[in-house]
This record gives structure tokens, C-alpha cells and sequence, in this order.
């Protein structure tokens, strides 16, 4: 080999060298186990506020519906747990500590006093922009290549 | 002082749009959908405190249910934003992949 293509490969291996670290993922991989959990607790929390009796109505109060928070926190915390296992994933993270934030001020409102029409409304409403950012997010990581 | 969702919209917006740069045209819509109903959203809280439907300790929970979805769908504008970066840099990489290979005389990538 001359010395000029000597130098020429190192030169190009140089170049790949740098392009393979740019190309370092900084997002996670699709999950689809976080797909079907976050879909799953969109539902549940959905379902709990068309059926919720408003303020008025019988059994409103926290004390009729505190299994219901019990058993959302427990499903929320495997899916933090779960994300926390995975790499690159500070994104999904932070979103899924938002929403075990969101639950827990939630709960400390429906302690406070039943639900009016119009809590329920915004509620849901804020609730399905967190599901559906994070359910975005994790969808747009099925890349173009997979 | 009451608060317009239109306004508040646009500001949300705004700083959606701050986090992306050049990658904001593929995620406008998204962002732009959700900073209107987070904006009515923040609206509608204000509305129930004015009225004296919720107390202030209520509507401070509704807030930072409000400010954690926002978030939320910041987060995701983001992360839209480095995998689109992500793409970008695939794409690049896998023009120059048959080039290199063929200049090394090996399979380097």
C-alpha cells in the first residue's frame, strides 16, 4: 500500500469513526409493553370519570372510590419501574413522574370534596393530553427502520 | 385580570415551538392542537376559581395537573425533535456506508 492510500484509509476511518458516534441513540427503543400499560390506564382513568357520581349524588366521596386510586398507583408504579429500566429513556421518564404527580393531586381533590361537572371535564381533559404525549412520544420511536 | 385562550394559546405555542428549531413544521400540528386545549383548559380553571366553584387550594391542584400535561407535551415535541435528528443522521450515514466500504476494500460499517 503507498503511502497516500495508507493515509487515505486512516482519513476514512476517521470519518466513520465520528459519523458511528453521531449516530448514538439518544432516544429509547419502542416499547410495546408501555404502549399496552399506558393505553390501559388511559382507559381506566377514563372509564372512572364518565362513571364517577358528581357532587350531590351518592357515594361521591373519596372514601367510595379510594380502591380505584390504590390500584392505579400500584400500576403506575410498575410502569415507572419499568421505564427506569430502560436506556435512554429520560423523556418517558419525567412524563410518567409527571403523571403519578397528576394522580396524587387527583386523589388529594377528590379528598377535598366531590367532583363537579366541570372538574371532571378538565380532569379528564388534562389527563388525556398527558396519555396521549406520552403514548405519541413512545409510538414515534417505532423509527422509520424497524 | 381574566385570561384569553387565544392568547395564552399562541404563547404556549410559542415555547413549543422554542424547544424544536428547524425540526417545528413536523410536529406543528401536534403542538398546536394540544397548546389550545391545555390553553382552555387553564381557562376553565380560572373560570370555576372566579366563580367560586373550587377553592384556591383546589385550583392550585387543577394547576399542577394542568402544568404536568403541559409538560408532558413538551417532552414529547422534544423527543420528537431527536429522532428526528436521530433520522437525519441515519440517513447520512447509510448514503456513505457502500462509499466507505468500497474505498476500505471491506465491510467497516
Amino acid at each position: 500500500m503507498t503511502p497516500f492510500a495508507y493515509c487515505h484509509r486512516t482519513v476514512l476511518i476517521l470519518v466513520v469513526t465520528t459519523l458511528t458516534a453521531c449516530t448514538i441513540t439518544r432516544v429509547s427503543d419502542y416499547d410495546a409493553t408501555t404502549d399496552e400499560l399506558v393505553s390501559t390506564l388511559h382507559k381506566k382513568t377514563s372509564g372512572f370519570f364518565h362513571t364517577i357520581p358528581i357532587k350531590g349524588e351518592a357515594e361521591c366521596g373519596y372514601a367510595s372510590h379510594q380502591a380505584f386510586y390504590d390500584g392505579l398507583r400500584v400500576e403506575i408504579d410498575a410502569l415507572a419501574l419499568r421505564n427506569l429500566a430502560r436506556a435512554n429513556n429520560s423523556l418517558t421518564i419525567a412524563q410518567i413522574q409527571g403523571l403519578q404527580q397528576s394522580i396524587g393531586a387527583i386523589e388529594q381533590l377528590h379528598q377535598l370534596g366531590c367532583f363537579s361537572e366541570a372538574q371532571i371535564a378538565d380532569l379528564k381533559n388534562s389527563l388525556d393530553i398527558h396519555y396521549g404525549a406520552i403514548l405519541k412520544l413512545e409510538i414515534a420511536k417505532q423509527r422509520e427502520s424497524d | 385580570m381574566s385570561l384569553d385562550a387565544s392568547q395564552l394559546a399562541a404563547q404556549m405555542l410559542a415555547a413549543f415551538k422554542q424547544s424544536l428549531s428547524d425540526k417545528w413544521p413536523d410536529t406543528k400540528e401536534y403542538a398546536s392542537s394540544e397548546a389550545k386545549k391545555l390553553a382552555e383548559n387553564f381557562v376553565m380553571i380560572e373560570k370555576l376559581k372566579v366563580t367560586g366553584q373550587i377553592t384556591n387550594e383546589q385550583a392550585r391542584l387543577h394547576h399542577e395537573i394542568q402544568r404536568n400535561a403541559s409538560r408532558a407535551v413538551l417532552l414529547t415535541v422534544e423527543g420528537l425533535g431527536l429522532l428526528a435528528v436521530e433520522q437525519a443522521l441515519m440517513s447520512a450515514f447509510s448514503v456513505l456506508q457502500d462509499a466507505v466500504n468500497g474505498a476500505l476494500g471491506f465491510d467497516l460499517l
